[in-house]
């Protein structure tokens, strides 16, 4: 398990460049600055990376870390014992991806990127509190615990203890055969592919991706608003409109930053499904109460525009009835 | 601590000209028993949005402070409808200095939206739909709010209560008030999303 973790971690120096350079490279104002604020939490580690991290290699040797940090998951609490020959088994390891990692000590992203990935187990299993330990993630406390991983990465599941979603994007992000979905703590949902374990993406949310003041998330270029609110938003000179988390944002055209959300929305009305939860008081504008009022039959129920029509029995969404924007 | 930071911006908000709008909203509720469910949806309208009527409120400075931190005033002016669990200034008071000071530091925007979101439902739910919803769920009625959270209302002999994913609980108090884009219920907690 240790060496398959290493092994992989290994790998994902290399694996991960790729991707991250394709990031970096973009080079565009907007999705420029949203990866940077994503990854603002790293910041500092980016920072310390490149003030001593040569130095700081060399002295506390980050190989070690990959090692500790294995320990601390493969371990509740990261203060198990090993037997010897695991202890052996660990040391040898340790030699070869020290081998490995010596061989790239020229490029200094990669050993950024690998401090970042071993980071977390910098408390390894010294000097951890308990209740940190507990959450097997390399002894972090919460708030840093959460922004170590990037697009590109490949991680073990396993990493992933704590990282549930919020329940109001279970029916949207669901695990499957190909993708699984894990959430950090800082607006973003982590999409990972489940052959690879590679994070393939990072979905924003709103309150976190989407936030007044930040630049759009990279992959929002084009207008993406749904059918029933392009009359009333559309791109100008000065402000252009985008869709995503279930809002529609106000984006300055020249700096490419959210500066409103100027409409919430439900999203989550689908003809032919179920009755999303949350939805168990009438409530349709005024104007429409006397043509569409629930019977033992039929109710009915506004989201995003629309006026649903939902079989009592079934609670199955049956059609839209009125399309009010 | 917290409650100062809060209070200035109410102070900048009333030197704005503030004038009490809940009255506007009508007079159906029993405002010492919170009785919201007695409010109809034949309350009298306001000509102003959910915008106006919370900036123009004087009990709702903190709030009306919060929604435009948050980015969300051309939301709760535009056509909506929504419905509005809107936390007055006590309630604001009564949050923890901590969590006061970090919904007001400028990286926590994106916090302060969600939490804002979360007391944001779509749709126009009266005082008099909650209370059939209520009647209906043999005593509970749930409301998916647009922050992605759920809320829980209640009764607690005539009034209602509504609570958040954290266990946490807000009294509908007085009457609604029906807006040009929704309705606004006040509440005398802050709703947490999580």
């Amino acid at each position: 398990m240790r060496k398959l973790i290493i092994a992989v971690g290994a790998l994902a120096i290399t694996s991960a460049m790729p991707a991250l350079a394709e990031k970096g490279g973009k080079g565009e104002g907007k999705g420029g600055q949203s990866q940077s604020r994503h990854h603002g939490g790293n910041g500092g580690k980016h920072g310390q990376a490149e003030q001593g991290g040569k130095s700081d290699l060399r002295q506390r040797g980050k190989v070690a870390k990959v090692a500790k940090h294995d320990r601390s998951l493969g371990a509740p609490g990261g203060s198990r014992d090993y037997t010897q020959a695991e202890r052996k088994d660990f040391k040898r390891d340790e030699r070869s991806l020290r081998q490995r990692f010596d061989g790239r000590r020229g490029d200094n992203s990669q050993q950024r990127r690998f401090d970042e990935r071993s980071g977390p187990a910098h408390a390894g299993l010294q000097g951890c509190p308990p209740g940190l330990a507990k959450k097997n993630n390399g002894c972090l406390p919460p708030g840093q615990a959460k922004r170590d991983f990037s697009v590109g990465q490949r991680i073990q599941p396993a990493w992933f203890s704590g990282y549930a979603l919020p329940t109001a994007y279970n029916d949207l992000y669901y695990d499957s055969d190909e993708y699984y979905y894990r959430y950090n703590d800082e607006g973003y949902i982590y999409r990972v592919d489940s052959g690879s374990n590679m994070i393939t993406a990072l979905i924003p949310l709103l309150g976190g991706g989407f936030s007044v003041g930040q630049a759009l998330p990279q992959g929002f270029g084009a207008y993406n608003l749904p059918t029933q609110y392009r009359d009333n938003y559309y791109d100008t000179n000065e402000d252009y409109y985008r869709y995503g988390d279930n809002a529609i944002y106000r984006v300055n055209a020249g700096s490419g930053v959210i500066e409103s959300v100027v409409a919430l929305l439900a999203g989550n009305m689908n003809v032919g499904q179920a009755l999303p939860s949350g939805y168990d008081a009438y409530n349709l504008p005024m104007e429409y109460r006397d043509d569409y009022a629930d019977t033992d039959e039929d109710m009915y129920r506004y989201a995003d525009g629309n006026i649903y029509q939902v079989d009592t029995k079934t609670q199955i969404i049956q059609a839209i009835v009125k399309m009010l924007v | 601590m917290h409650r100062p930071v809060w209070n200035l911006t109410a102070a900048g908000l009333l030197a704005l000209g503030v004038t009490a709008c809940q009255q506007e909203g009508g007079q159906s509720g029993d405002p010492n028993t919170g009785n919201a469910a007695s409010g109809t949806a034949a309350a009298a309208r306001s000509d102003k949005s959910i915008l106006d009527g919370v900036t123009q409120s004087a009990e709702h400075s903190s709030l009306a402070n919060a929604v435009k931190a948050a980015g969300l005033t051309e939301t709760l002016a535009g056509s909506g409808p929504y419905t509005l669990f809107a936390p007055n200034d006590a309630a604001f008071g009564k949050l923890p200095a901590e969590t006061s000071t970090g919904l007001l530091a400028p990286e926590a925007k994106g916090r302060l939206t969600t939490l804002v979101a979360s007391h944001i439902v779509t749709g126009l739910v009266t005082a008099d739909d909650l209370a059939k919803a209520i009647e209906r769920g043999k005593g509970k009625a749930m409301l998916a709010t647009l922050g992605g959270s759920q809320l829980t209302a209640t009764r607690s002999g005539e009034a209602v209560i509504i609570t958040d994913g954290s266990g946490g609980q807000a009294r509908i108090s007085g009457a609604e008030m029906m807006q040009t884009n929704g309705v606004v219920h006040v509440i005398d907690t802050v709703l947490m999303p999580k």
